[in-house]
């Protein structure tokens, strides 16, 4: 092993796994069928479309941050050229962004379950026990969670596979077609609209000082975006096979509904129950990350000299907040029009605007933003030179 | 009499379920006392707040939930 391995907090494998499952995990929760419901046959044009916006801005963002602000992260960017307070703010933002995220998700997954596997059970139980495991994992931090992502992603590939295998016989090509579904601008306007859900773009910016070889974040970047996109579009052609757009945009589970109709002879029928264990990893891992960028983000707004004792209390909040809708079509429109159509403000225009605002403020202001770069540059080069991504008072990951 | 008995049911369980919630206020609120040692007054008090609030919601919520 390489001796930057060796010292490395975060490896690019680990942060290519988690990134990925962080925005694959969508394909359980409700985001088929709204394609379904925008695009209907051409509902998997959505995904592909949005993967390109998600790209573009990622390249840019990337480029940007290389070009002006080399080894800095969003926050430390906001901070160099627009002041302090612009820093909190932004902090705030993302902070609060996450832990909506969080809380809609952890909603989703508790309806999931309670509506599926376990229906006598109060929401309050299902809800508190996946709060305390998911409380302790992002306790341990981003290396935690990326070790166990790398564990889990094989999972899912085989998983998926399988059920795609598994649901082969139930296939009808020709429901993908009219291939342009509800239109060709209206897929266009639905994937622009619903291309938020990368939000790996924005915390890709966020965790960029702590990435063991920055260098290689393009590449981490690059590959998150084209491996979960591939799964996304790959899902969706299947479930508007097994399903007919009309019918699929009802489907509240889709990956549950799936792996319900699998049916390959008298004694292999009805796998959910195999599945499940999947779904339920993967949630995890998904709110873990959420939760944990959302403490990680307030601790660098409120300079907290370590990000761990924000977790409980979030875990706390987000658990309040994904009580407060009335029902789980509640959930699902929330989400759909907060979170995904307006989050586009706050996944890709805020670190565009940041970047643009920087590089604006780096040439017109010349002399004491430029010190203030170079010599956060320099630290960051020196912090990672020492190993332990340790650089201006910041708390290890 | 069975509405009474229905209340005071609904506060043991909802001081049951709050068991967690004040775990994590304590926790907090700790956490905050420390960081005001250390002088660093905006992350104290930005704890400080975020622990109450969560509480205070936290409460509302499931108190709501249950009765």
């Amino acid at each position: 092993m390489a001796k930057k391995d060796k010292e490395a907090q975060v490896g690019t494998k680990e942060l290519i796994s988690m990134l990925t499952l962080f925005v694959a995990s969508d394909i359980f929760l409700s985001y088929p069928s709204l394609t379904a419901k925008r695009g209907l046959e051409a509902g998997w044009m959505m995904s592909i479309v949005s993967g390109i916006v998600a790209m573009a801005v990622f390249l840019f963002v990337n480029w940007m941050l290389h070009r002006t602000y080399p080894g800095q992260d969003l926050i430390d960017v906001t901070r160099n050229s627009m002041g302090q307070i612009a820093g909190l703010i932004v902090s705030v933002i993302v902070g609060l962004y996450l832990l909506m995220l969080t809380a809609a998700i952890l909603r989703e997954f508790m309806e999931n379950i309670i509506s599926t596997v376990l229906p006598n059970t109060p929401i309050l139980v299902v809800a508190g026990l996946f709060g305390i495991t998911v409380c302790y994992i992002a306790q341990c931090g981003l290396e935690g969670i990326c070790r166990t992502a790398v564990i889990i992603w094989p999972v899912l590939l085989t998983g998926l596979i399988l059920l795609f295998l598994a649901t082969s016989n139930r296939w009808s090509p020709t429901w993908l077609l009219p291939i342009w579904g509800s239109g060709f601008w209206p897929v266009v306007q639905g994937g622009v609209l619903y291309s938020s859900l990368f939000t790996n773009v924005l915390l890709i910016c966020l965790i960029y000082p702590h990435a063991h070889r920055p260098e290689e974040l393009t590449k981490v970047g690059v590959w998150s975006i084209v491996l979960t996109d591939t799964v996304m579009t790959l899902f969706i052609v299947v479930f508007n096979m097994i399903f007919p757009a009309v019918e699929g945009r009802n489907i509240s589970f889709p990956f549950y509904e799936m792996a319900r109709i699998i049916y390959l002879g008298r004694f292999f029928q009805r796998l959910e129950s195999i599945f499940i264990f999947i779904w339920v990893a993967i949630a995890i891992i998904r709110v873990s990350m959420t939760l944990w960028a959302s403490a990680y983000a307030f601790s660098r707004g409120f300079k907290w000299p370590t990000f761990k004792p924000g977790v409980p209390v979030l875990a706390l909040a987000s658990f309040t907040l994904s009580l407060v809708p009335k029902s789980a079509a509640q959930v699902t429109q929330w989400t759909q029009a907060y979170l995904l159509e307006w989050g586009n403000l706050v996944v890709y225009g805020l670190p565009i605007l940041i970047v643009l605002v920087a590089a604006w403020a780096k040439r017109s202001g010349g002399g004491k933003g430029r010190q203030r770069a170079k010599k956060a540059g320099r630290s960051a080069e020196q912090g990672h030179r020492d190993g332990g991504g340790l650089q201006d008072g910041r708390q290890p990951v | 009499m069975g509405v009474a008995c229905r209340m005071v049911a609904n506060l043991f369980e909802f001081l049951f379920v709050m068991m967690i919630p004040t775990g994590v206020l304590i926790y907090t609120l700790s956490f905050s006392r420390w960081m005001g040692g250390k002088g660093l007054k905006v992350g104290s008090s930005s704890v400080m707040i975020m622990g109450i609030c969560s509480y205070v919601a936290t409460g509302w919520v499931v108190w709501n939930l249950l009765t």
